[in-house]
C-alpha cells in the first residue's frame, strides 16, 4: 500500500512498528505538495528544511507516541515557536510566534511532524478563505469552486491528501464548512475541551480548535492528543468521567432528532436528500431518528455575528502598528504623526475589507448607545439557542441536519454580498453560540461536489459523536472518495 | 472612526456607509423577538465557571523578545515615530 493511501492510524502503526521511516513519510507527503499546492494553495507557510530538522527530535522520544512521526499540518492562526503565524493578514506578515501553543507542544510530545501552516481567512472571518490577504485556496473536488472556511486551507490540505490530518479552529462554522465542502471529518470540540492559548483570538467565547481528517477513526486519535484542561487557559475545563468512559468506540442504540428547520427551503433539495438518506443509513445501524423542532434558528445567525463582531473589534485592538505590525513610516505622510493618526491610518492600510466591516459594526454594537439595541440582545437570543438545545438533548443523544445549506460555490460569487456569505453558516452558528461539540461528515455528492452531514450532541459527548460517525463509516464509502486531481 | 480606530478617505465613506447599513438592517430582524427575549437572561459564554487565576509563568527573556522584534536599536524595540 501506497504511504498516501495509509490512514492516519495506520500510518502511526506503521511507524511505531519501524516498517517506514518517518524520513520517507514526510519526502512523500513534501513531494504531494510539491505536485499539488501550486494549484490548490492550501499552505501558506512550508519549507522542508524546518520539516527534516524535526526527524532528529523523534529519535529522543521512543517509539510509543501516538502521533509517532505523523505529519499535522496546523492552521495559521495557532502559533508555532519561531514560525510565522500570519492569520492570512498582511499585518502579522512577518510575526513569528516566539512560543508553541498547548495544542502545538501536545502535537510535538505525541511525536507529530509540524507539517506546514495552512492559508485562511483573514483572522478566521469569511466562509470561503477568499479574504486571506495572500491568495484563495481552491477547491480540490473542483479548482474553480471555494474550500470553505475559514479553515480552508486545513480541509483543502487533507482532502487532496497532502497531508494525512489537521488542526483547524472554529468559531461559527470555521472546521464544519470547509470540511463539509472539501469531503473530510471535521471536529468543533466542546467549549473548554481544548486548549485555546497560543490561538490568535478572534471571538473568544465561540471558538475551538479541532481536527480536520479523512475519517472519524482518525479524528478521534487527533482530538485524543489535542485535548485536556490547560492552566494557561482558564476557560478549560477538566474532562469529566463519563466522558472519560466514552473515550473508546462503544455503540449502543441512540435516539437521534432532525430539525425540520434545518430541511426548510433554504436547504438545497440534494443536500435535503443526502441527509435524509443518511438518516436512513443511521436507522439501519439499529438508531432510532425523529424529526422535531429546533426553535429560534434563524435568529441564531444575526445574534451569533454581533456577538464575534463585538468581540472581534476589542481583540484586533492589538493589532496597530506598534505592538504588532512592521513599522511604516508612510503610513502617517507625515513626519510627525500622533499616536491615534498613526494607528487609524495603519490599520486601514494592512486590514482587508472584511475584518475593517466587523471591527467597525462590532465597535457600534458595543458602544454605549447601542448596547441594549443589539450586543445585549444578542446574549439574550445565545440563551434562548441553548435552552432549545437542552431541551432537545432531554429527549435526544444527538441531532443531525446538512453541515451547510448547499454544496461549495464558485470563487468570487458571494465576496460582493456579505449577508449572501453570513448566511451559508446557519446551521453551524448555533453549536457555537450553545458550546456543543459538532462533527461534519461527507455524506453524498453532488455535481462533484460533496455534502457534509453535521451531528451534534450535548456537551460531552465529543466520543460518542464520533462512534456514530465511525458506524456511518463504517457502512458508507463518501469518506474514501478522492478529488480527480 | 473612532471607536473602530480605522480612517477611511472622504471617498469612502459611501461604501463604509452602506456596509454599516446592509449589516446592521439585518441584525434589526432580532426586534421580531423583543416580546419572547425581554425576561431572558443574557449568556455571555456558553457556561458559568468559577473565575480561575492563571498561573505565574516565567515571561519571555529580554533577548527572546528584542530577537522577535521586526526593528532594535541599542536593546530597544524601535517602533513608528509617534507624538
Amino acid at each position: 500500500m501506497e504511504i498516501l493511501d495509509l490512514s492516519l492510524i495506520e500510518l502511526v502503526q506503521r511507524l511505531s512498528e519501524r516498517s517506514i521511516d518517518p524520513s520517507t513519510v514526510l519526502d512523500a507527503y513534501f513531494q504531494r505538495v510539491k505536485r499539488l499546492d501550486p494549484k490548490i494553495k492550501a499552505f501558506i507557510d512550508i519549507e522542508y528544511d524546518r520539516l527534516v530538522s524535526q526527524l532528529g527530535h523523534l529519535g529522543s522520544i521512543g517509539t510509543d507516541k501516538k502521533l509517532q512521526g505523523a505529519p499535522i499540518a496546523i492552521k495559521d492562526n495557532i502559533c508555532v515557536k519561531d514560525v510565522y503565524a500570519t492569520c492570512g493578514s498582511r499585518i502579522l506578515r512577518s510575526f513569528r510566534s516566539p512560543y508553541d501553543a498547548t495544542v502545538v507542544q501536545k502535537l510535538r510530545s505525541a511525536g507529530a511532524i509540524l507539517f506546514g501552516k495552512t492559508n485562511m481567512d483573514e483572522f478566521g472571518m469569511g466562509s470561503s478563505t477568499e479574504n486571506s490577504a495572500f491568495f484563495p485556496t481552491r477547491n480540490p473536488w473542483n479548482l474553480e469552486y471555494v474550500p470553505g472556511g475559514s479553515s480552508g486551507g486545513s480541509a483543502a490540505a487533507v482532502s487532496s491528501i497532502q497531508v494525512p490530518a489537521a488542526l483547524g479552529s472554529d468559531t461559527g462554522g470555521s472546521i464544519r464548512c470547509p470540511a463539509s465542502y472539501c469531503g473530510v471529518t471535521g471536529l468543533k470540540p466542546t467549549y473548554g475541551l481544548v486548549s485555546r492559548y497560543g490561538l490568535i483570538a478572534y471571538a473568544c467565547s465561540l471558538e475551538q480548535i479541532g481536527p480536520i481528517t479523512r475519517s472519524a477513526e482518525d479524528c478521534r486519535l487527533l482530538f485524543q492528543v489535542i485535548l485536556g484542561e490547560d492552566p494557561l487557559d482558564p476557560t478549560t475545563r477538566p474532562i469529566p468521567e463519563k466522558m472519560r468512559d466514552n473515550m473508546a468506540s462503544a455503540s449502543s442504540p441512540l435516539k437521534i432528532a432532525l430539525p425540520q428547520a434545518f430541511l426548510s427551503e433554504g436547504t438545497a433539495p440534494h443536500v435535503q436528500k443526502a441527509v435524509l438518506d443518511a438518516s436512513e443509513r443511521l436507522t439501519e445501524l439499529g438508531h432510532i431518528v425523529e424529526e422535531t423542532s429546533l426553535p429560534y434558528l434563524d435568529a441564531a445567525l444575526p445574534a451569533y455575528y454581533i456577538i464575534a463582531m463585538s468581540e472581534a473589534s476589542s481583540n484586533l485592538a492589538r493589532f496597530d502598528g506598534v505592538r504588532y505590525g512592521p513599522a511604516d513610516p508612510e503610513v502617517a505622510g507625515n513626519p510627525n504623526p500622533i499616536y491615534r493618526e498613526h494607528i487609524e491610518r495603519y490599520r486601514r492600510k494592512y486590514f482587508g475589507d472584511e475584518v475593517k466591516r466587523r471591527i467597525l459594526i462590532g465597535s457600534h454594537t458595543l458602544s454605549a448607545g447601542y448596547y441594549n439595541q443589539y450586543y445585549m440582545k444578542a446574549l439574550k437570543v445565545r440563551r434562548l439557542i441553548t435552552n432549545a438545545f437542552h431541551t432537545v438533548f432531554k429527549d435526544f443523544d444527538a441531532v443531525i441536519g446538512p453541515t451547510m445549506p448547499d454544496v461549495a460555490f464558485r470563487l468570487n460569487e458571494r465576496v460582493t454580498d456579505p449577508i449572501a456569505m453570513y448566511l451559508t453558516d446557519i446551521f453551524t452558528v448555533p453549536v457555537n453560540l450553545a458550546g456543543l461539540p459538532a462533527l461534519s461528515i461527507p455524506c453524498g455528492f453532488h455535481q462533484g461536489l460533496p455534502i457534509g452531514l453535521q451531528i451534534i450532541g450535548p456537551s460531552f459527548s465529543d466520543f460518542k459523536l464520533l462512534t456514530l460517525a465511525e458506524q456511518f463509516q463504517g457502512i458508507t464509502s463518501y469518506h474514501r472518495q478522492r478529488p480527480p486531481l | 472612526m473612532g471607536l473602530a480606530a480605522l480612517h477611511f478617505e472622504a471617498n469612502e465613506e459611501r461604501k463604509v456607509r452602506k456596509w454599516i447599513d446592509q449589516v446592521l438592517d439585518w441584525f434589526r430582524q432580532l426586534d421580531k423577538i423583543n416580546d419572547i427575549i425581554q425576561d431572558v437572561p443574557p449568556q455571555m459564554a456558553p457556561i458559568l465557571l468559577p473565575p480561575k487565576k492563571p498561573p505565574l509563568k516565567q515571561t519571555l527573556g529580554k533577548e527572546a523578545v528584542l530577537e522577535n522584534a521586526p526593528e532594535t536599536e541599542d536593546g530597544y524595540i524601535k517602533t513608528a515615530r509617534l507624538t
